[in-house]
């Protein structure tokens, strides 16, 4: 089930705040882990199960950190202080709960990877030797999401850094909320512990809610999904003129951005509608100076749990240059893996890896820092932009020759097919208001904060609009439910 | 309560206790709105319809169980949400204008067409067939042949399903003449409002060609005379570039030896005023903007008989909508004058046909196969096997190996009228094949094929049937497309042989487990006065 679409908006949605408001607030986590899991199992319900098995070991990990006894006072489980040495228990089971989510994900998202390169090897090297498996593992929609944020409620707990909660059905409820589950944001248990105890449900809150998951809703449908035209007509083509492709390659920057944001304000807007607040994942990215200033606009959820959860426990910048180089590296490889089981994915990783170790060695500035601040926007979108060629090209091949015509280092195609699609009026009309939206307008967070009668109609007319075209389109799913 | 990070990064929200609730109560007013209107058009109707029935399956281990349930469940899901999308309140509503506007004002077609200048339309998986990876690139082979989700994986290589098929024909004294058929967009992309002139290939096309004759293959490319040879808002060709085509092939058959005494075939002229399939894909608005095609077709006729079909001929016609298109009435573009009937006209030798509308890769070997399971020797008497299939299948097509097996037994307890007879039965789904959605398939009628078990009839006649049921006619999905694993259903049957000559050629989905392959199928009609 996905935000933009019939069923969610006028069946599912209204179902879950009308039950929600009218359940009792005892029972408000249970019904949400209810509605939540009929969200996720609507795309296959055996991932709900799996969900639920992920679900169970991190509650018991959870609770072995810190015992089986409840504060009589509070009846809630005690936290751990954070400078008292953990027992091999508690370590114990805090490596369970890594090792589990961390086995998961790489089953179901990696197993299929690890066959075709060991295939590919074996056939570079000459050998026979192959695996020739007839099943193909599928991934379960939000793996990559979930399991972290699982991990961060495990390492939390044993960080001391929030208490855990004693109620399995609570805890159910942080890990399956379905705002956030399938594409994020990436919520830290530390984020959301004190909500799951107490929050409050007023207009302002609902208002603020409905606002930002419009104005979402609007990215995705008014922009993402025109501009993702661009791209696929692009990336769909044997061969193409230069222009074509950078029309292309512009395309799907825009989608990306508008597509993810886009999902993001309405994450963050039904969690609002719910009491909830989420962290904020996006700030403006494109309007990023260096690679490293991108990196704290672009996906800020995942970037700060990588930080706190690899980078840091690696040593950070703690041991040196050269130390703090690989660990930048390593770290933003991982993070290409994160997103997908492809080689291309590696790459991209790779590419902001060594280009944010650059960066640090050059005092975290861009090496064009000395340029004027319009020129270190451009220089790093187009930077971004070359990079985006990765993540969206099929394969590593088929990346390095969309490169190569972007560059004009191709043969011309015979007919001007692509073209019929990149040159046409509405989609150029997108992209450029996109462009505007991306480098002139505000961010969600900021537009919607003072909330007038202008933009209460604005934010209307749109949502209203982008709603009308979404009953007109084909099914369009969001680019980050496939990671 | 202490203010958390997230909190503090989305700021306080700056608006008066009015305001705010009037936004809010707005917002939630206007969803509850349409959220009823919803509700009451689709709805109530769909969910209450909804159920699903997991059928005992041979295997009685409990992981099969949850698959195949999981699977069941997942197909009545999908249905469920495509029908309250599809028949929703806002669709039936937005849809019509909102097509009419994109096409009048903004020139853009929809997911299946393109619209391009001067009143050119053009199929949208032709254009990504032309333009596209080719198709014999091995990444590109790689990732159609991964499944994708839970969906059946695809044999993407035309070349090893074309050379078996050759060798399981040479293996009886039977050559196979390839005819790969251009798509519109190959030939006529100047009128996509791009710039080219002539041939615009699939980069894998003329290596795919070259290979296939290294192999011994003929291969009868039948570009050089299609030029200017496409019809307006239809996906096809037209009658008198077709003619070309015919003739061609005619004098490719003859070098083979196969004459005979003249049949007296001859050719009546008419005049037919049709409105092109992607007009019809276009939706609302469609009709509004593109107008209908005047053509001339040539029927062929003998005596004071139309031209039929001869299973004793010597030559065999495979083809998809490349030669119905004139072949079959209801593509509205006549009747009786389609590839078979020219080829035969040219000939003036009868022709044997088995068409498809789609799915040109597979479909007609495989209706073939099941001439041949079902103990009836399509190829016997045979020499030459035309195979013609629409290019965009080389890329998009599903290539799968398909045995031709003659056989003579027939599966028990598999019910089938007596010839002439109808029988009424009552039974349950225990399969459905799979249903186009309308407006996405460049065709307006489908069959489906049914697996009814626990099947009552009249006398105490019991057993299971295959049936074939109308899914799509045009372009509006009838009740039988609804049909879910499990629903009881009462039809009227009657033996497909009797209405194979009017519907053989209609494109249809079937069952594909073997034992279907070998039972007689029956052609079911809703029982007047029983629930759809």
């Amino acid at each position: 089930m996905v935000f933009s679409s019939h069923l969610f908006l006028f069946y599912f949605l209204p179902l879950a705040l009308g039950l929600y408001y009218l359940a009792p607030a005892r029972a408000r986590h249970l019904l949400l882990t209810v509605l939540s899991y009929g969200f996720y199992g609507w795309a296959n319900p055996l991932f709900g199960l799996l969900l639920l098995v992920s679900t169970a070991i991190d509650y018991v990990c959870g609770r072995a950190l810190v015992g089986w006894r409840t504060d009589p006072a509070t009846g809630d489980l005690p936290r751990l202080t954070p400078d008292t040495a953990r027992t091999r228990s508690q370590r114990a089971a805090v490596t369970v709960s890594i090792v589990s989510n961390l086995a998961l994900l790489g089953f179901f998202k990696y197993f299929n990877l690890g066959v075709d390169t060991f295939n590919a090897l074996a056939a570079a090297f000459g050998s026979s030797a192959s695996l020739d498996l007839t099943f193909r593992v599928v991934l379960p929609l939000g793996i990559s999401f979930y399991t972290f944020q699982s991990m961060s409620y495990s390492i939390d707990v044993y960080r001391g850094q929030a208490a855990p909660l004693r109620s399995f059905v609570d805890f159910a409820c942080y890990v399956s909320l379905f705002p956030q589950l399938v594409a994020g944001p990436i919520i830290r248990y530390q984020e959301l512990a004190d909500q799951m105890r107490r929050r409050s449900h007023t207009w302002t809150l609902m208002a603020r809610g409905w606002a930002l998951f419009m104005a979402g809703l609007a990215k995705k449908v008014l922009l993402a999904n025109p501009c993702g035209k661009l791209a696929d007509a692009a990336f769909g083509a044997e061969s193409l003129h230069a222009l074509d492709a950078w029309l292309g390659a512009l395309g799907y920057a825009f989608q990306i951005y508008f597509d993810f944001s886009g999902y993001s304000d309405m994450a963050i807007g039904l969690g609002l509608m719910l009491g909830f607040h989420f962290p904020l994942n996006f700030n403006a990215p494109y309007r990023a100076t260096s690679i490293t200033d991108f990196w704290r606009r672009w996906h800020i959820s995942l970037s700060t749990w990588l930080r706190d959860y690899l980078y840091l426990p690696l040593g950070g910048n703690r041991r040196g240059a050269a130390r703090t180089y690989l660990n930048l590296f390593i770290v933003m490889l991982l993070g290409g893996l994160w997103h997908g089981a492809a080689w291309n994915f590696v790459v991209w990783g790779g590419l902001h890896g060594l280009l944010l170790a650059a960066e640090r060695a050059g005092g975290k500035r861009a090496l064009y820092g000395w340029t004027p601040r319009p020129v270190q926007v451009g220089l790093t979108f187009i930077l971004v932009l070359i990079t985006w060629v990765f993540f969206r090209a099929d394969n590593l091949g088929h990346a390095l020759r969309y490169l190569a015509a972007m560059f004009g280092a191709t043969a011309q195609p015979a007919a001007d097919l692509v073209g019929v699609v990149t040159r046409h009026p509405i989609y150029l009309a997108a992209a450029a208001l996109a462009a505007l939206v991306v480098w002139r307008a505000p961010s969600s967070a900021e537009w919607t904060r003072h909330l007038n009668g202008v933009r209460a109609v604005a934010l209307l007319a749109v949502g209203m609009l982008a709603v009308i075209i979404m009953t007109t389109e084909e099914f369009n799913p969001f680019i980050y439910f496939i990671f | 309560m202490t203010i958390t990070q997230p909190e503090r990064d989305l700021g306080a929200t700056v608006v008066t206790p009015r305001m705010a609730r009037l936004f809010a109560v707005l917002c939630l007013g206007l969803l509850l709105g349409v959220t009823v209107r919803e509700w009451r058009a689709v709805g109530l109707r769909a969910l209450a319809g909804f159920r699903i029935a997991v059928l005992p399956t041979s295997d009685d281990r409990v992981l099969t169980w949850m698959l195949h349930g999981n699977r069941e469940l997942l197909a009545a899901l999908q249905g469920l949400e495509n029908t309250l999308e599809d028949e929703g309140w806002l669709a039936t509503r937005l849809i019509p204008p909102a097509q009419r506007f994109k096409l009048k004002r903004l020139r853009l077609g929809n997911e299946s067409v393109y619209a391009g200048p001067a009143g050119w339309l053009h199929y949208r998986p032709d254009v990504d067939y032309v333009k596209g990876p080719g198709f014999l690139r091995p990444d590109r082979l790689l990732r159609r042949s991964r499944a994708a989700g839970f969906a059946a994986p695809v044999q993407p290589d035309p070349r090893p399903a074309i050379l078996d098929f050759a060798a399981q024909l040479r293996a009886r004294g039977i050559e196979l003449i390839l005819l790969p058929t251009p798509v519109k967009a190959e030939l006529t992309a100047a009128t996509l409002g791009g710039s080219a002139t002539g041939r615009v290939a699939n980069a894998s096309f003329l290596d795919f060609v070259r290979q296939l004759e290294a192999a011994g293959l003929t291969v009868l490319d039948p570009a050089p005379l299609l030029t200017d040879g496409y019809l307006r808002t239809d996906t096809h060709w037209r009658p008198d570039a077709m003619d070309e085509v015919a003739r061609a092939l005619a004098e490719a058959v003859r070098a083979r030896g196969i004459t005979g005494p003249s049949m007296g075939y001859e050719r009546t002229t008419r005049t037919v005023t049709g409105r092109g399939d992607l007009v019809a894909m276009l939706g609302a608005g469609g009709a509004d903007i593109y107008g209908a095609e005047t053509v001339t077709v040539h029927e062929v006729v003998q005596g004071s008989a139309g031209w039929q079909p001869d299973r004793e001929a010597a030559v065999l016609l495979l083809g998809d909508s490349f030669s119905n298109i004139y072949a079959q009435e209801g593509l509205g573009w006549g009747g009786r004058a389609g590839l078979a009937e020219q080829l035969s006209f040219h000939l003036q030798q009868p022709v044997d046909r088995l068409a498809r509308n789609d799915a040109g890769s597979y479909a007609t070997r495989d209706l073939l196969a099941r001439e041949l399971a079902r103990g009836r020797d399509r190829l016997a008497g045979k020499r030459v096997v035309i195979w013609q299939f629409a290019n965009r299948e080389l890329a998009q097509g599903d290539w799968r190996k398909i045995p031709l097996e003659l056989r003579s037994e027939q599966p028990a307890d598999f019910l089938v009228p007596e010839p002439g007879r109808t029988l009424d039965v009552r039974g349950v789904v225990a399969e459905i094949s799979s249903v186009p959605v309308p407006g996405r398939v460049p065709y307006a009628d489908h069959i489906a094929a049914l697996h009814l078990v626990d099947v009552q009839g009249a006398r105490g006649l019991a057993g299971q049937a295959y049936v074939m049921m109308w899914s799509m006619t045009n372009q509006t999905r009838t009740g039988a497309a609804r049909l879910r694993v499990g629903d009881e259903v009462s039809l009227r049957l009657r033996r497909w042989s009797e209405v194979a000559a009017e519907l053989e050629a209609v494109n249809r989905s079937e069952l594909e487990d073997e034992t279907f392959m070998l039972a007689e199928p029956c052609w079911g009609e809703v029982e007047t006065g029983a629930k759809e």
